[in-house]
Protein backbone atom coordinates (compact mmCIF):
# COMPACT_ATOMS: atom_id res chain seq x y z
CA UNK A 1 0.00 0.00 0.00
CA UNK A 2 1.32 3.65 -0.86
CA UNK A 3 1.03 6.08 1.69
CA UNK A 4 1.34 9.74 0.65
CA UNK A 5 3.23 12.45 3.14
CA UNK A 6 2.65 15.55 2.40
CA UNK A 7 5.38 17.81 4.66
CA UNK A 8 3.54 21.31 4.33
CA UNK A 9 0.56 19.82 5.43
CA UNK A 10 -1.62 21.83 8.44
CA UNK A 11 -2.36 17.87 9.42
CA UNK A 12 0.66 16.64 11.39
CA UNK A 13 2.28 13.57 9.65
CA UNK A 14 1.21 11.09 12.38
CA UNK A 15 -2.12 11.94 11.88
CA UNK A 16 -1.96 11.51 7.98
CA UNK A 17 -0.32 8.07 8.74
CA UNK A 18 -3.38 7.53 11.26
CA UNK A 19 -5.20 8.09 8.34
CA UNK A 20 -4.43 6.77 5.61
CA UNK A 21 -3.70 3.39 7.10
CA UNK A 22 -7.64 3.52 8.00
CA UNK A 23 -8.45 4.53 4.62
CA UNK A 24 -6.03 1.77 3.55
CA UNK A 25 -8.67 -0.79 6.32
CA UNK A 26 -11.24 1.07 4.66
CA UNK A 27 -10.76 0.35 1.24
CA UNK A 28 -9.32 -3.39 2.04
CA UNK A 29 -5.75 -2.58 1.01
CA UNK A 30 -5.05 -3.35 4.22
CA UNK A 31 -6.01 -7.25 5.12
CA UNK A 32 -7.51 -7.80 9.03
CA UNK A 33 -4.71 -9.67 10.22
CA UNK A 34 -1.80 -7.92 7.91
CA UNK A 35 1.50 -7.23 9.18
CA UNK A 36 1.92 -3.21 9.64
CA UNK A 37 6.04 -2.33 8.94
CA UNK A 38 7.88 -1.78 12.89
CA UNK A 39 8.09 1.81 14.00
CA UNK A 40 11.73 2.34 12.80
CA UNK A 41 11.46 0.39 9.46
CA UNK A 42 8.27 2.93 8.39
CA UNK A 43 9.96 6.10 10.17
CA UNK A 44 13.45 4.68 7.88
CA UNK A 45 11.10 4.71 4.57
CA UNK A 46 9.54 8.15 5.21
CA UNK A 47 12.92 9.63 6.40
CA UNK A 48 11.31 10.86 9.66
CA UNK A 49 11.51 10.28 13.38
CA UNK A 50 10.23 6.88 14.74
CA UNK A 51 8.34 8.79 17.81
CA UNK A 52 6.08 10.31 14.69
CA UNK A 53 5.27 6.51 13.93
CA UNK A 54 5.12 5.73 17.62
CA UNK A 55 2.67 7.95 18.07
CA UNK A 56 0.38 7.40 14.38
CA UNK A 57 0.63 3.60 16.16
CA UNK A 58 -0.47 4.64 19.19
CA UNK A 59 -3.49 6.78 18.18
CA UNK A 60 -4.73 3.44 15.70
CA UNK A 61 -4.08 0.98 18.99
CA UNK A 62 -5.99 3.33 21.16
CA UNK A 63 -9.00 3.32 18.39
CA UNK A 64 -8.82 -0.13 17.87
CA UNK A 65 -7.73 -0.33 14.34
CA UNK A 66 -4.84 -2.19 15.24
CA UNK A 67 -3.14 -4.30 17.90
CA UNK A 68 0.45 -4.29 18.85
CA UNK A 69 2.56 -6.63 21.07
CA UNK A 70 6.48 -6.33 21.33
CA UNK A 71 7.17 -9.97 19.90
CA UNK A 72 4.97 -9.09 16.72
CA UNK A 73 4.87 -5.84 15.96
CA UNK A 74 1.97 -4.25 14.60
CA UNK A 75 -0.64 -5.79 12.70
CA UNK A 76 -4.67 -4.75 11.85
CA UNK A 77 -7.17 -5.98 13.96
CA UNK A 78 -8.67 -9.30 12.57
CA UNK A 79 -11.75 -8.00 13.14
CA UNK A 80 -13.56 -4.57 14.58
CA UNK A 81 -15.98 -3.84 16.59
CA UNK A 82 -19.36 -3.76 14.50
CA UNK A 83 -21.05 -1.10 17.02
CA UNK A 84 -21.29 1.80 14.83
CA UNK A 85 -19.83 4.15 16.38
CA UNK A 86 -18.30 7.46 15.94
CA UNK A 87 -15.69 9.22 17.89
CA UNK A 88 -16.53 12.49 19.47
CA UNK A 89 -14.22 14.21 16.69
CA UNK A 90 -15.21 12.19 13.70
CA UNK A 91 -18.89 13.42 14.39
CA UNK A 92 -17.09 17.09 14.80
CA UNK A 93 -15.49 16.59 11.60
CA UNK A 94 -18.78 15.01 10.18
CA UNK A 95 -20.66 18.16 11.21
CA UNK A 96 -17.82 20.30 9.60
CA UNK A 97 -18.27 19.03 6.00
CA UNK A 98 -21.78 18.91 6.12
CA UNK A 99 -21.37 22.61 7.37
CA UNK A 100 -19.16 23.39 4.32
CA UNK A 101 -21.59 21.64 1.84
CA UNK A 102 -24.73 23.49 3.01
CA UNK A 103 -23.12 26.94 2.61
CA UNK A 104 -21.86 25.39 -1.08
CA UNK A 105 -25.34 24.78 -2.05
CA UNK A 106 -24.98 21.23 -1.89
CA UNK A 107 -28.61 19.92 -0.86
CA UNK A 108 -29.01 16.83 1.30
CA UNK A 109 -29.57 14.60 -1.50
CA UNK A 110 -26.83 15.98 -3.51
CA UNK A 111 -24.61 15.21 -0.43
CA UNK A 112 -25.52 12.07 -0.12
CA UNK A 113 -24.66 11.37 -3.76
CA UNK A 114 -21.48 12.34 -2.86
CA UNK A 115 -21.32 10.41 -0.02
CA UNK A 116 -22.36 7.32 -1.54
CA UNK A 117 -19.20 7.71 -4.28
CA UNK A 118 -16.83 8.04 -1.34
CA UNK A 119 -18.01 5.03 0.42
CA UNK B 1 56.79 6.07 -20.51
CA UNK B 2 54.56 7.10 -17.68
CA UNK B 3 53.38 8.98 -21.00
CA UNK B 4 52.72 6.28 -22.94
CA UNK B 5 51.10 4.50 -20.19
CA UNK B 6 48.84 7.63 -19.55
CA UNK B 7 47.76 7.79 -23.28
CA UNK B 8 46.69 4.20 -23.02
CA UNK B 9 44.78 4.08 -19.92
CA UNK B 10 43.15 7.80 -19.59
CA UNK B 11 42.16 8.43 -23.11
CA UNK B 12 39.34 5.48 -22.34
CA UNK B 13 38.02 7.81 -19.76
CA UNK B 14 37.49 10.74 -22.30
CA UNK B 15 35.11 7.76 -25.00
CA UNK B 16 33.25 6.72 -21.49
CA UNK B 17 31.85 9.95 -19.94
CA UNK B 18 31.07 11.19 -23.17
CA UNK B 19 29.00 8.28 -24.17
CA UNK B 20 27.81 7.39 -20.90
CA UNK B 21 26.69 11.26 -20.98
CA UNK B 22 25.57 11.60 -24.64
CA UNK B 23 23.06 9.34 -23.65
CA UNK B 24 21.02 12.18 -21.24
CA UNK B 25 19.67 14.08 -24.10
CA UNK B 26 17.15 10.71 -23.98
CA UNK B 27 13.55 10.88 -22.65
CA UNK B 28 13.49 8.70 -19.73
CA UNK B 29 11.46 8.10 -16.59
CA UNK B 30 9.34 11.25 -17.90
CA UNK B 31 12.24 13.41 -17.61
CA UNK B 32 14.43 15.22 -20.30
CA UNK B 33 17.68 17.34 -18.68
CA UNK B 34 16.39 16.38 -15.53
CA UNK B 35 12.98 18.73 -16.17
CA UNK B 36 10.01 16.55 -15.70
CA UNK B 37 8.34 16.31 -18.77
CA UNK B 38 5.19 15.23 -21.01
CA UNK B 39 6.30 12.81 -23.92
CA UNK B 40 4.03 14.87 -25.97
CA UNK B 41 6.25 17.90 -25.07
CA UNK B 42 9.59 16.48 -26.24
CA UNK B 43 8.17 16.54 -29.98
CA UNK B 44 8.04 20.60 -29.70
CA UNK B 45 10.57 22.45 -32.10
CA UNK B 46 11.87 24.75 -28.81
CA UNK B 47 12.81 21.01 -26.91
CA UNK B 48 13.87 19.32 -30.53
CA UNK B 49 16.22 22.71 -30.83
CA UNK B 50 17.46 22.30 -27.01
CA UNK B 51 18.84 18.55 -27.70
CA UNK B 52 20.07 19.34 -31.25
CA UNK B 53 22.50 22.19 -29.06
CA UNK B 54 23.44 19.71 -26.38
CA UNK B 55 24.62 17.09 -28.65
CA UNK B 56 26.44 19.81 -30.78
CA UNK B 57 28.14 21.17 -27.86
CA UNK B 58 29.23 17.61 -26.60
CA UNK B 59 30.68 16.79 -30.01
CA UNK B 60 32.45 20.39 -29.33
CA UNK B 61 34.04 19.25 -25.91
CA UNK B 62 34.74 15.88 -27.21
CA UNK B 63 37.15 17.52 -30.17
CA UNK B 64 38.68 19.87 -27.49
CA UNK B 65 39.04 17.23 -25.17
CA UNK B 66 40.73 14.70 -27.43
CA UNK B 67 43.61 17.37 -28.58
CA UNK B 68 44.46 18.81 -24.94
CA UNK B 69 46.40 15.81 -23.90
CA UNK B 70 48.14 15.83 -27.26
CA UNK B 71 50.06 18.98 -26.00
CA UNK B 72 52.16 16.71 -22.88
CA UNK B 73 53.98 15.60 -26.04
CA UNK B 74 55.71 18.42 -26.53
CA UNK B 75 57.71 18.01 -22.85
CA UNK B 76 59.49 15.00 -21.28
CA UNK B 77 59.01 16.81 -17.85
CA UNK B 78 57.09 14.31 -15.63
CA UNK B 79 55.62 17.40 -13.66
CA UNK B 80 54.25 19.41 -16.54
CA UNK B 81 53.04 15.41 -18.35
CA UNK B 82 51.18 15.10 -14.97
CA UNK B 83 49.72 18.61 -14.39
CA UNK B 84 48.06 18.45 -17.88
CA UNK B 85 46.93 14.92 -17.32
CA UNK B 86 45.43 15.47 -13.99
CA UNK B 87 43.86 18.97 -15.14
CA UNK B 88 42.54 17.65 -18.39
CA UNK B 89 40.97 14.62 -16.10
CA UNK B 90 39.55 17.50 -13.58
CA UNK B 91 38.33 19.58 -16.21
CA UNK B 92 36.71 16.73 -18.18
CA UNK B 93 34.50 15.54 -15.06
CA UNK B 94 33.44 18.89 -14.95
CA UNK B 95 33.28 20.46 -18.31
CA UNK B 96 31.15 17.65 -20.26
CA UNK B 97 28.19 18.16 -17.69
CA UNK B 98 28.50 22.52 -18.88
CA UNK B 99 26.09 21.37 -22.15
CA UNK B 100 23.84 19.44 -19.65
CA UNK B 101 23.30 22.31 -17.26
CA UNK B 102 23.04 24.73 -20.28
CA UNK B 103 20.44 22.41 -21.54
CA UNK B 104 18.49 22.29 -18.27
CA UNK B 105 18.16 25.78 -17.83
CA UNK B 106 16.65 25.97 -21.23
CA UNK B 107 14.06 23.73 -20.55
CA UNK B 108 13.32 24.88 -16.81
CA UNK B 109 12.78 28.91 -19.14
CA UNK B 110 10.62 27.10 -22.12
CA UNK B 111 8.64 25.44 -19.55
CA UNK B 112 7.75 28.64 -17.25
CA UNK B 113 6.93 30.42 -20.86
CA UNK B 114 4.51 28.19 -21.75
CA UNK B 115 3.05 27.60 -18.19
CA UNK B 116 3.55 24.36 -18.03
CA UNK B 117 4.15 24.43 -14.37
CA UNK B 118 1.50 22.90 -12.28
CA UNK B 119 1.13 23.53 -8.91
CA UNK B 120 4.03 22.67 -7.14
CA UNK B 121 2.66 20.27 -4.16
CA UNK B 122 5.81 18.92 -1.99
CA UNK B 123 4.44 15.23 -1.54
CA UNK B 124 6.37 11.95 -0.86
CA UNK B 125 5.12 8.36 -1.25
CA UNK B 126 5.93 5.86 0.88
CA UNK B 127 5.34 1.90 0.15
CA UNK B 128 4.19 0.59 3.08
CA UNK B 129 4.68 -2.69 2.21
CA UNK B 130 7.38 -4.72 2.83
CA UNK B 131 8.94 -1.42 4.49
CA UNK B 132 12.43 -1.80 5.32
CA UNK B 133 12.52 -5.68 4.04
CA UNK B 134 13.66 -4.71 0.48
CA UNK B 135 17.30 -5.35 1.34
CA UNK B 136 19.31 -7.15 -1.10
CA UNK B 137 23.23 -6.81 0.33
CA UNK B 138 24.03 -9.91 2.84
CA UNK B 139 26.92 -10.08 5.15
CA UNK B 140 28.67 -12.74 3.76
CA UNK B 141 29.56 -12.30 0.05
CA UNK B 142 31.06 -8.76 1.34
CA UNK B 143 32.73 -10.37 4.12
CA UNK B 144 34.69 -12.42 2.39
CA UNK B 145 37.15 -10.51 0.02
CA UNK B 146 37.20 -7.30 3.01
CA UNK B 147 38.37 -9.71 5.43
CA UNK B 148 40.90 -10.55 2.99
CA UNK B 149 42.27 -7.39 2.14
CA UNK B 150 42.80 -6.75 5.79
CA UNK B 151 44.36 -9.90 5.83
CA UNK B 152 46.83 -8.90 3.33
CA UNK B 153 47.96 -5.84 5.10
CA UNK B 154 48.17 -7.94 8.32
CA UNK B 155 50.80 -10.19 6.00
CA UNK B 156 52.84 -7.02 5.21
CA UNK B 157 53.05 -5.70 8.56
CA UNK B 158 54.24 -9.38 9.35
CA UNK B 159 56.92 -9.15 6.29
CA UNK B 160 58.10 -5.74 7.53
CA UNK B 161 58.96 -7.22 10.70
CA UNK B 162 60.77 -9.77 9.40
CA UNK B 163 62.46 -8.40 6.34
CA UNK B 164 64.45 -5.60 5.59
CA UNK B 165 62.80 -4.74 2.44
CA UNK B 166 59.28 -3.13 3.54
CA UNK B 167 59.05 -0.41 6.08
CA UNK B 168 56.53 1.67 7.58
CA UNK B 169 55.27 3.63 5.32
CA UNK B 170 54.46 0.52 2.64
CA UNK B 171 52.39 -0.80 5.02
CA UNK B 172 50.27 1.94 5.46
CA UNK B 173 49.81 1.75 1.72
CA UNK B 174 48.52 -1.19 2.02
CA UNK B 175 45.66 -0.71 4.84
CA UNK B 176 45.05 2.48 2.80
CA UNK B 177 44.41 0.18 0.07
CA UNK B 178 42.27 -2.73 2.18
CA UNK B 179 40.35 -0.02 3.76
CA UNK B 180 38.61 1.31 0.55
CA UNK B 181 37.02 -2.75 0.37
CA UNK B 182 35.46 -1.74 3.79
CA UNK B 183 34.55 1.78 1.89
CA UNK B 184 33.14 0.00 -0.98
CA UNK B 185 30.85 -2.33 1.58
CA UNK B 186 29.69 1.05 3.76
CA UNK B 187 28.31 2.30 0.27
CA UNK B 188 26.38 -0.77 -0.76
CA UNK B 189 24.98 -1.19 2.32
CA UNK B 190 23.87 2.56 2.52
CA UNK B 191 22.08 2.10 -1.00
CA UNK B 192 20.93 -0.58 -0.21
CA UNK B 193 19.14 0.90 2.68
CA UNK B 194 17.18 3.41 0.46
CA UNK B 195 13.33 3.49 0.82
CA UNK B 196 11.22 1.59 -1.96
CA UNK B 197 10.66 3.67 -5.12
CA UNK B 198 7.20 4.02 -5.85
CA UNK B 199 6.65 4.16 -9.75
CA UNK B 200 2.95 3.25 -9.43
CA UNK B 201 0.37 2.39 -6.77
CA UNK B 202 1.14 -1.59 -7.00
CA UNK B 203 3.21 -2.30 -4.42
CA UNK B 204 4.68 -5.60 -5.48
CA UNK B 205 5.47 -3.74 -9.00
CA UNK B 206 7.54 -1.26 -6.44
CA UNK B 207 9.02 -3.79 -4.54
CA UNK B 208 10.35 -5.72 -7.82
CA UNK B 209 11.13 -2.73 -9.37
CA UNK B 210 13.35 -1.35 -6.15
CA UNK B 211 14.60 -5.04 -5.76
CA UNK B 212 15.74 -5.32 -9.71
CA UNK B 213 17.78 -2.03 -8.73
CA UNK B 214 19.19 -2.79 -5.74
CA UNK B 215 20.57 -6.14 -7.28
CA UNK B 216 22.10 -4.42 -10.44
CA UNK B 217 24.17 -1.89 -7.70
CA UNK B 218 24.72 -4.65 -4.93
CA UNK B 219 26.40 -6.50 -7.93
CA UNK B 220 28.57 -3.62 -8.75
CA UNK B 221 29.74 -2.95 -5.35
CA UNK B 222 30.70 -6.57 -4.79
CA UNK B 223 32.72 -6.69 -8.23
CA UNK B 224 34.39 -3.61 -6.42
CA UNK B 225 35.33 -5.10 -3.65
CA UNK B 226 36.77 -8.02 -5.21
CA UNK B 227 38.75 -6.07 -7.74
CA UNK B 228 39.85 -3.88 -4.63
CA UNK B 229 41.04 -7.51 -2.82
CA UNK B 230 43.09 -8.04 -6.25
CA UNK B 231 44.37 -4.44 -5.54
CA UNK B 232 45.71 -4.73 -2.37
CA UNK B 233 47.40 -7.94 -3.34
CA UNK B 234 49.20 -6.32 -6.35
CA UNK B 235 50.22 -3.51 -3.66
CA UNK B 236 51.66 -6.35 -1.40
CA UNK B 237 53.48 -8.14 -3.62
CA UNK B 238 56.13 -6.03 -4.63
CA UNK B 239 57.09 -5.27 -0.99
CA UNK B 240 58.03 -9.00 -0.55
CA UNK B 241 59.74 -10.20 -3.87
CA UNK B 242 62.39 -8.18 -5.69
CA UNK B 243 61.57 -9.93 -8.99
CA UNK B 244 58.26 -8.34 -8.93
CA UNK B 245 59.07 -4.80 -9.87
CA UNK B 246 57.43 -1.79 -9.03
CA UNK B 247 56.19 -1.14 -12.57
CA UNK B 248 53.61 -4.09 -11.99
CA UNK B 249 52.19 -1.57 -9.11
CA UNK B 250 51.58 1.52 -11.67
CA UNK B 251 50.36 -0.65 -14.59
CA UNK B 252 48.18 -2.69 -12.09
CA UNK B 253 47.03 0.57 -10.46
CA UNK B 254 45.96 2.11 -14.01
CA UNK B 255 44.43 -1.31 -15.17
CA UNK B 256 42.11 -1.12 -11.54
CA UNK B 257 40.95 2.41 -12.56
CA UNK B 258 40.15 1.38 -15.94
CA UNK B 259 38.50 -1.99 -14.75
CA UNK B 260 35.77 0.41 -12.62
CA UNK B 261 35.36 2.39 -14.83
CA UNK B 262 34.43 -0.30 -17.66
CA UNK B 263 32.40 -1.81 -15.39
CA UNK B 264 29.97 1.56 -14.66
CA UNK B 265 28.91 0.57 -18.78
CA UNK B 266 26.82 -2.95 -18.17
CA UNK B 267 25.72 -0.91 -15.09
CA UNK B 268 24.27 1.58 -17.38
CA UNK B 269 22.85 -1.39 -19.82
CA UNK B 270 20.76 -2.70 -16.77
CA UNK B 271 19.58 0.03 -15.46
CA UNK B 272 18.27 0.90 -18.59
CA UNK B 273 16.94 -2.71 -19.18
CA UNK B 274 14.89 -1.99 -16.23
CA UNK B 275 13.59 0.97 -16.74
CA UNK B 276 12.09 -0.52 -20.54
CA UNK B 277 11.09 -3.69 -18.27
CA UNK B 278 8.36 -1.49 -16.17
CA UNK B 279 8.02 1.41 -18.66
CA UNK B 280 4.17 1.08 -18.63
CA UNK B 281 3.93 0.52 -14.99
CA UNK B 282 5.05 4.28 -14.65
CA UNK B 283 2.17 6.30 -13.26
CA UNK B 284 3.11 10.15 -13.67
CA UNK B 285 0.77 10.66 -10.79
CA UNK B 286 3.76 9.48 -8.73
CA UNK B 287 6.24 11.65 -10.12
CA UNK B 288 6.73 14.46 -7.40
CA UNK B 289 7.40 17.69 -9.61
CA UNK B 290 11.08 19.12 -8.11
CA UNK B 291 12.59 20.96 -10.77
CA UNK B 292 13.65 23.70 -9.03
CA UNK B 293 15.23 22.09 -6.43
CA UNK B 294 17.70 20.65 -9.04
CA UNK B 295 20.12 22.86 -9.52
CA UNK B 296 21.29 23.24 -13.34
CA UNK B 297 19.43 19.29 -13.33
CA UNK B 298 22.98 18.00 -11.48
CA UNK B 299 22.65 18.73 -7.53
CA UNK B 300 19.75 18.68 -5.67
CA UNK B 301 18.95 21.21 -2.71
CA UNK B 302 16.01 20.57 -0.88
CA UNK B 303 15.81 22.19 2.20
CA UNK B 304 12.11 20.74 2.85
CA UNK B 305 13.04 17.07 1.79
CA UNK B 306 14.64 15.56 5.02
CA UNK B 307 16.42 12.27 2.92
CA UNK B 308 19.94 12.84 2.40
CA UNK B 309 20.32 10.42 -0.45
CA UNK B 310 18.26 10.83 -3.43
CA UNK B 311 18.11 9.04 -6.88
CA UNK B 312 20.24 10.99 -9.43
CA UNK B 313 17.46 12.52 -12.21
CA UNK B 314 21.44 12.80 -14.40
CA UNK B 315 22.40 9.62 -15.45
CA UNK B 316 22.34 6.37 -12.80
CA UNK B 317 23.24 6.23 -9.31
CA UNK B 318 22.04 8.71 -6.42
CA UNK B 319 22.52 12.18 -5.20
CA UNK B 320 22.65 14.02 -2.10
CA UNK B 321 20.46 16.42 -0.28
CA UNK B 322 22.94 19.40 -0.39
CA UNK B 323 20.26 20.84 2.45
CA UNK B 324 21.28 18.09 4.70
CA UNK B 325 24.51 17.59 6.97
CA UNK B 326 25.42 14.97 5.23
CA UNK B 327 24.78 16.39 1.76
CA UNK B 328 26.99 19.67 2.77
CA UNK B 329 30.34 17.84 4.27
CA UNK B 330 30.21 15.42 1.00
CA UNK B 331 29.51 18.72 -1.42
CA UNK B 332 32.68 20.13 0.86
CA UNK B 333 34.81 17.27 0.59
CA UNK B 334 34.16 16.95 -2.91
CA UNK B 335 35.34 20.68 -4.22
CA UNK B 336 38.43 20.04 -1.72
CA UNK B 337 39.43 16.98 -3.47
CA UNK B 338 38.63 18.37 -6.66
CA UNK B 339 40.85 21.87 -5.78
CA UNK B 340 43.75 19.97 -4.21
CA UNK B 341 44.54 18.70 -8.20
CA UNK B 342 45.91 22.26 -9.19
CA UNK B 343 47.64 22.40 -6.09
CA UNK B 344 49.50 19.05 -6.15
CA UNK B 345 50.13 20.00 -9.70
CA UNK B 346 51.90 23.27 -8.75
CA UNK B 347 54.16 21.26 -5.95
CA UNK B 348 54.91 19.00 -8.37
CA UNK B 349 56.47 21.23 -10.56
CA UNK B 350 57.87 22.92 -8.03
CA UNK B 351 59.30 19.37 -6.81
CA UNK B 352 60.91 18.66 -10.35
CA UNK B 353 61.90 22.51 -10.99
CA UNK B 354 63.53 23.29 -7.84
CA UNK B 355 67.27 22.58 -7.57
CA UNK B 356 68.50 20.59 -4.77
CA UNK B 357 71.87 21.94 -2.43
CA UNK B 358 73.79 20.89 -0.12
CA UNK B 359 75.01 23.07 2.86
CA UNK B 360 76.90 22.27 6.02
CA UNK B 361 76.28 24.82 8.64
CA UNK B 362 77.24 25.04 12.59
CA UNK B 363 78.17 21.02 12.20
CA UNK B 364 75.04 20.11 10.27
CA UNK B 365 74.81 18.88 6.92
CA UNK B 366 71.57 20.34 5.28
CA UNK B 367 69.74 18.75 2.43
CA UNK B 368 67.58 21.41 1.29
CA UNK B 369 64.85 21.00 -1.75
CA UNK B 370 61.59 23.24 -1.32
CA UNK B 371 61.74 22.50 2.26
CA UNK B 372 64.40 21.32 4.36
CA UNK B 373 64.56 17.58 3.72
CA UNK B 374 67.28 16.54 5.93
CA UNK B 375 69.34 17.60 8.91
CA UNK B 376 72.61 15.22 9.37
CA UNK B 377 74.75 15.83 12.53
CA UNK B 378 78.35 15.78 11.28
CA UNK B 379 79.47 14.11 14.19
CA UNK B 380 77.32 11.29 13.48
CA UNK B 381 78.49 10.85 9.28
CA UNK B 382 80.84 8.17 8.54
CA UNK B 383 82.20 5.84 5.89
CA UNK B 384 81.79 9.40 3.49
CA UNK B 385 82.86 7.57 -0.14
CA UNK B 386 82.88 9.74 -3.40
CA UNK B 387 80.78 7.54 -6.00
CA UNK B 388 80.19 8.03 -9.83
CA UNK B 389 77.75 5.46 -9.84
CA UNK B 390 74.75 4.35 -8.31
CA UNK B 391 73.58 0.96 -7.79
CA UNK B 392 70.82 -0.26 -8.56
CA UNK B 393 67.52 0.25 -6.55
CA UNK B 394 64.22 0.66 -6.41
CA UNK B 395 61.56 3.79 -4.92
CA UNK B 396 60.14 2.23 -1.46
CA UNK B 397 58.72 5.37 -0.93
CA UNK B 398 59.77 9.14 -1.93
CA UNK B 399 60.32 10.70 -5.57
CA UNK B 400 61.38 9.45 -8.56
CA UNK B 401 62.32 11.90 -11.27
CA UNK B 402 64.26 12.02 -14.38
CA UNK B 403 66.24 15.03 -12.59
CA UNK B 404 65.51 13.55 -8.57
CA UNK B 405 65.58 10.87 -6.49
CA UNK B 406 64.31 11.86 -3.28
CA UNK B 407 63.21 9.46 -0.34
CA UNK B 408 63.75 5.79 0.76
CA UNK B 409 64.82 3.08 -1.75
CA UNK B 410 65.97 -0.22 -1.59
CA UNK B 411 69.02 -1.85 -2.43
CA UNK B 412 68.98 -5.94 -3.30
CA UNK B 413 70.70 -7.81 -0.96
CA UNK B 414 72.12 -4.57 0.61
CA UNK B 415 69.14 -2.72 2.01
CA UNK B 416 67.33 0.60 2.82
CA UNK B 417 69.06 3.69 0.99
CA UNK B 418 67.85 7.43 1.75
CA UNK B 419 68.13 9.27 -1.37
CA UNK B 420 68.95 12.99 -2.12
CA UNK B 421 70.09 13.26 -5.63
CA UNK B 422 69.85 14.78 -9.20
CA UNK B 423 71.05 11.36 -10.98
CA UNK B 424 72.15 13.34 -13.81
CA UNK B 425 75.02 14.40 -11.95
CA UNK B 426 78.46 12.93 -12.18
CA UNK B 427 79.32 12.68 -8.49
CA UNK B 428 77.33 11.06 -5.63
CA UNK B 429 78.27 10.97 -1.91
CA UNK B 430 77.91 7.74 0.32
CA UNK B 431 77.64 7.86 4.11
CA UNK B 432 76.55 6.32 6.84
CA UNK B 433 74.23 8.83 9.86
CA UNK B 434 72.30 7.26 12.78
CA UNK B 435 72.13 3.88 11.57
CA UNK B 436 70.92 5.18 7.61
CA UNK B 437 72.91 5.12 4.96
CA UNK B 438 72.92 7.61 2.36
CA UNK B 439 73.15 9.15 -0.98
CA UNK B 440 73.23 12.48 -1.52
CA UNK B 441 74.40 15.34 -4.54
CA UNK B 442 74.54 18.97 -4.63
CA UNK B 443 73.21 21.40 -6.86
CA UNK B 444 76.10 20.63 -8.77
CA UNK B 445 79.27 18.17 -9.53
CA UNK B 446 81.14 21.59 -7.73
CA UNK B 447 79.08 21.77 -4.79
CA UNK B 448 79.47 17.70 -4.19
CA UNK B 449 82.59 17.78 -4.41
CA UNK B 450 82.76 21.18 -2.28
CA UNK B 451 80.59 19.10 0.56
CA UNK B 452 82.80 15.80 -0.18
CA UNK B 453 86.06 17.53 0.52
CA UNK B 454 84.46 19.15 4.06
CA UNK B 455 83.03 16.22 5.56
CA UNK B 456 86.20 14.39 4.89
CA UNK B 457 88.50 16.43 6.43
Amino acid sequence: MVICIDEVSEIPIYKQIRNQIVLGISDGKLQPGEQLPTVRALAEEIGINSMTVNKAYALLKQEGYIVTDRRNGARIRNEFDQGKYLSQTSLDNLQQIISEANIRGFSKEEFFQLCEKYF
Amino acid sequence: MFNIILFISTYPVLLIIYFVLKNNHKFHDHLLFSVSMKEEWVEQPAVQKIISDFKKQMNILLLIFFAIPLTSLLTSHFSIQFTIWMNWLMLLILLFYVPYAIANKKLKKWKKENQLYENQILVSYVEMKNAGNVRKVRFLPFFLPTFLSFFVFILSIVFSAISEKTDFDSTIMVLIIAAISLLYWIIALWMDRRPVEVICNDSDININYTRSKKNVWKNFWLACVWLNLVYTLITFLPLISDTIHLGIFLVGSIAYALVLLILIIPLGKKFKNIEKRYASSFDPAFKTNEDEAWIFGLFYYNPKDKSSIVETRAGIGTSVNMATGLGKGLTIFSIIAMLSIPFISIFMIMEEFTPIHLVIKDDTLYCEHIFENYAIDTDTISNVSLVDELPSMVKSNGTAMDNLLKGKFHVRNQGNYELFLNPQHKYYINFSADEKNYYVNGFDDKETLEIYSELTD
